[in-house]
């Protein structure tokens, strides 16, 4: 079975070559981070040398190494399906079997090696003497074990939480205490080491603690051997080792437990809807506050983000407290965490903010709503520019996008009642690039009157077509037009595109002829657009029926 | 099984369930959302422990050995888990010999049941790319390899397209009639009506009715036996006065 169980890792671990590229590019960027760190390990235990608080530091590397063991599957829960319980519940496998295999296949694999490469620095930095050396392998082995063991009985102990939907967005949290171990190595630690306030002797108490646990106790074994006791480093191990058999105990009853255990973590999970009310007498823009509300409660990423910027405050509070002008720290802190804030609700990256971004797409009401918040479109910023390299005329109203990209300039959305790529619906207000003024939104709602054609008929309280409409109004608008509504629609969602697509049409003066127009859309890689394109040979109903 | 029993919390998931399943009978186990179907398939199957009971699959205690009892078992769970990152013929070998197949008869069972199944085209991709109804026809797969005594499925045509439908339709049928047992939950009638011998009812986690499909059937269809016996629910949307085509 444990054979079995190594190759089922050894498949999994192929399988992600064969995923995406995404995956593949992660697998083999975590492949070749395993090798450094395996190298880095192990040459600097090695350094270690002839160090005096070389068992010290040691301890400390092997005690992180453990931590570090414990983490990341946690973080990494559904990459390794051997990890969860569930994938196994439905074979007759017994316990003993089980652990023995699932040991096996946590052995197998990239990090499971660097860990023993870098563990193995030991034997040139702690151990003097053939008996020494044999003891500091036997510690390495045991400290790798150790830590497979722990992470496994953490994982499988967390299983059926990891896999509800609180054990996910308590994982993504984790990247706190991550981003906050990387500030303290790449701010504080260094910034120590540069004053000399941190040497290697700082740590030569450190281990008081830490020698007793089985990290230090591998350390110490090795030590122990290399000073002549060799009893005391065999009892060392040895206890390392009961250790370790205690965890296994643990985490063959907690596979055990899982194996029959369904999957309740989510049954007392509600949730408090109290900004709602709020969203329900502010109108639609109150909504939409309300839901960014609702979102920075429930969303577990904007509660990273916020944890992200605490640490930031205080790494920049405590650096600056140490300097000459405490109070200009205090301040900057602030500004820091106002900024990242700042960054964190205007959505500066366009990568997934606030909700009023993704609900701009769903067309507001016309009116006083049309202005809120959420007004500024970096997605569509970024769209404009496929958009215009897929029109192939830089200045066909795809390519409009591309300059507001290129000016960054905020794009205007595509409501129901215009295409943000289309000049005739776009409001400049005194553009640097030769981008008329706006003529005020009355003059605009006029503009867009004229151009609805008689063929869609129909007045609507919204001053636009309707969608089925716009739909059917689809085929006979300028191509370039309709294929970049199409890829914009692919972020806002596929009504949209129908009414950007009749904005265009609304905005044609001739309708191109629609054999051409088949042809052009011929390219698509959409199925449905492929078969949308293809409809085309009959005349649109639209039209007709208007 | 008898006294089956499960609680979470203080709501009582199975209230207390005794039921008889023949050896070769294609039984359902039919019941509104939230009557305990599940949660009782997976006690019946070794996959949540009950608060009380006992469950005996051809003389094995499933409590008592679930290792033994998973071996003459095979289950179409409706939440499936599978290892998202191996191919199709992979999943299907590495659940054969995780069963105890040798990689040779793994390998040979995976090949006609992926044929079998209409999967034969997609046996190289990777199972986290197939769609719901794919993954339900491999889970299905891995649940057959090792010929099981005994298939418990839990709404197995779910997300399934009419003609694969159709053909899991046969392949029980033909499973059932060479003398195994097949037991499957489901709240689609007409699949229970066509396919079943033997159906139970299951309501607030207790068994109402359960007899073969002429005895719980009555002389009316299945789905009005099953309305007469649970009840409706709700008075029909008649609150909703904004829904509907008339109303702005």
């Amino acid at each position: 079975m444990a054979w079995v169980l190594v190759q089922l890792k050894l498949r999994l671990l192929l399988g992600a070559l064969r995923a995406s590229n995404a995956a593949r590019v992660s697998f083999i960027l975590s492949s070749t981070l395993a090798l450094f760190l395996a190298i880095g390990t192990f040459a600097g235990l090695a350094a270690l040398r002839h160090n005096g608080a070389a068992v010290d530091l040691t301890a400390v590397i092997y005690t992180l190494y453990a931590l570090g063991w414990v983490i990341l599957p946690l973080v990494a829960f559904g990459l390794d399906g051997t990890l969860d319980p569930a994938t196994l519940v439905l074979y007759p496998l017994r316990t003993r079997p089980l652990v023995i295999g699932l040991l096996a296949a946590s052995a197998t694999g990239a990090w499971p090696l660097a860990s023993l490469i870098g563990s193995l620095g030991i034997t040139v930095g702690l151990a003097h003497g053939a008996l020494a050396v044999l003891i500091a392998v036997i510690a390495a082995a045991v400290q790798v074990l150790f830590c497979i063991i722990l992470a496994r009985l953490v994982t499988t102990a967390l299983a059926g939480l990891m896999r509800s939907r609180r054990g996910r967005d308590l994982a993504a949290l984790a990247i706190i205490p991550i981003f906050a171990l990387y500030e303290v190595f790449a701010q504080v630690l260094p910034r120590a080491i540069g004053k000399h306030e941190l040497t290697a002797a700082s740590f030569a108490g450190v281990d008081g603690w830490v020698r007793w646990l089985p990290p230090g106790l591998a350390a110490h074994a090795a030590q122990d051997a290399s000073t002549g006791h060799a009893g005391t480093a065999v009892l060392r191990l040895l206890l390392a080792a009961a250790v370790t058999v205690v965890l296994g105990w643990l985490w063959a009853s907690a596979l055990s437990h899982a194996l029959v255990t369904a999957d309740a973590s989510t049954q007392a999970a509600t949730i408090k809807g109290g900004t709602l009310p709020f969203g329900r007498r502010a109108g639609l823009s109150g909504t939409i506050a309300a839901r960014v509300l609702a979102y920075q409660r429930r969303d577990p990423t904007f509660m990273a983000y916020l944890g992200i910027t605490v640490v930031l405050m205080v790494v920049v509070a405590i650096s600056s407290l140490r300097g000459s002008h405490p109070e200009v720290g205090v301040l900057l802190s602030a500004g820091v965490g106002g900024a990242s804030v700042g960054m964190q609700r205007g959505d500066s990256f366009g990568l997934d903010g606030p909700a009023c971004q993704r609900a701009a797409g769903h067309g507001p009401r016309p009116g006083r709503d049309r202005r809120w918040p959420g007004d500024r479109r970096p997605i569509l910023r970024h769209a404009a520019v496929p958009d215009g390299a897929a029109g192939g005329q830089p200045a066909a109203p795809a390519g409009g996008g591309l300059r507001d990209a290129v000016a960054g300039r905020p794009v205007r959305r595509a409501d129901r009642n215009g295409d943000p790529g289309d000049p005739g619906h776009r409001r400049h207000r005194g553009n640097r690039l030769g981008g008329r003024r706006d003529p005020g939104p009355r003059s605009h709602r006029r503009r867009r009157r004229l151009r609805r054609p008689a063929g869609l008929g129909g007045h609507r309280p919204g001053g636009g077509p309707s969608r089925s409409q716009a739909a059917r109004a689809l085929p006979a608008c300028r191509p370039q037009q309709a294929l970049g509504s199409s890829h914009r629609a692919g972020y806002c969602g596929r009504r949209r595109s129908a009414s950007a697509a009749a904005s265009s049409a609304a905005s044609s003066p001739k309708p191109t002829p629609i054999a051409w127009s088949s042809r052009r859309f011929s390219w698509c890689t959409s199925r449905e657009n492929t078969s949308r394109s293809a409809s085309v040979g009959s005349p649109p109903k639209g039209s007709a029926r208007g | 099984m008898r006294g089956l029993r499960k609680s979470f919390g203080r709501k009582d998931a199975v209230a207390g369930i005794d039921l008889d399943i023949g050896r070769g009978s294609l039984a359902g186990l039919v019941g509104p959302n939230g009557a305990g179907k599940t949660t009782s398939l997976s006690m019946m199957t070794g996959l949540l422990r009950p608060d009380m009971g006992t469950v005996l699959i051809n003389g094995v205690s499933v409590w008592a050995d679930p290792a033994a009892a998973k071996a003459i078992i095979g289950v179409v769970p409706a939440e499936v888990r599978l290892f998202e990152r191996l191919s199709g013929q992979e999943l299907l070998e590495y659940a054969g010999r995780l069963r105890g197949l040798a990689a040779g008869d793994a390998r040979q069972r995976a090949g006609q049941l992926l044929d079998v199944l209409d999967l034969k085209d997609d046996a190289k991709r990777l199972v986290a790319d197939y769609s719901t109804g794919m993954r339900k026809k491999a889970a299905l797969g891995c649940a057959l390899i090792h010929n099981p005594q005994v298939l418990f499925l839990d709404e197995p045509l779910e997300g399934v397209d009419p003609v694969s439908a159709d053909v899991i339709r046969r392949l029980l049928k033909r499973f059932a009639d060479s003398g195994s047992t097949v037991l499957f939950s489901s709240h689609v009638m007409e699949l229970v009506e066509q396919v079943c011998d033997h159906v139970s009812i299951i309501a607030a986690g207790r068994i109402v009715l359960t007899g073969t499909m002429d005895e719980v059937r009555a002389g009316k269809t299945l789905q009005q036996a099953f309305i007469d016996l649970v009840g409706t629910r709700g008075a029909g949307g008649e609150g909703l006065s904004w829904l509907g085509s008339s109303s702005s």
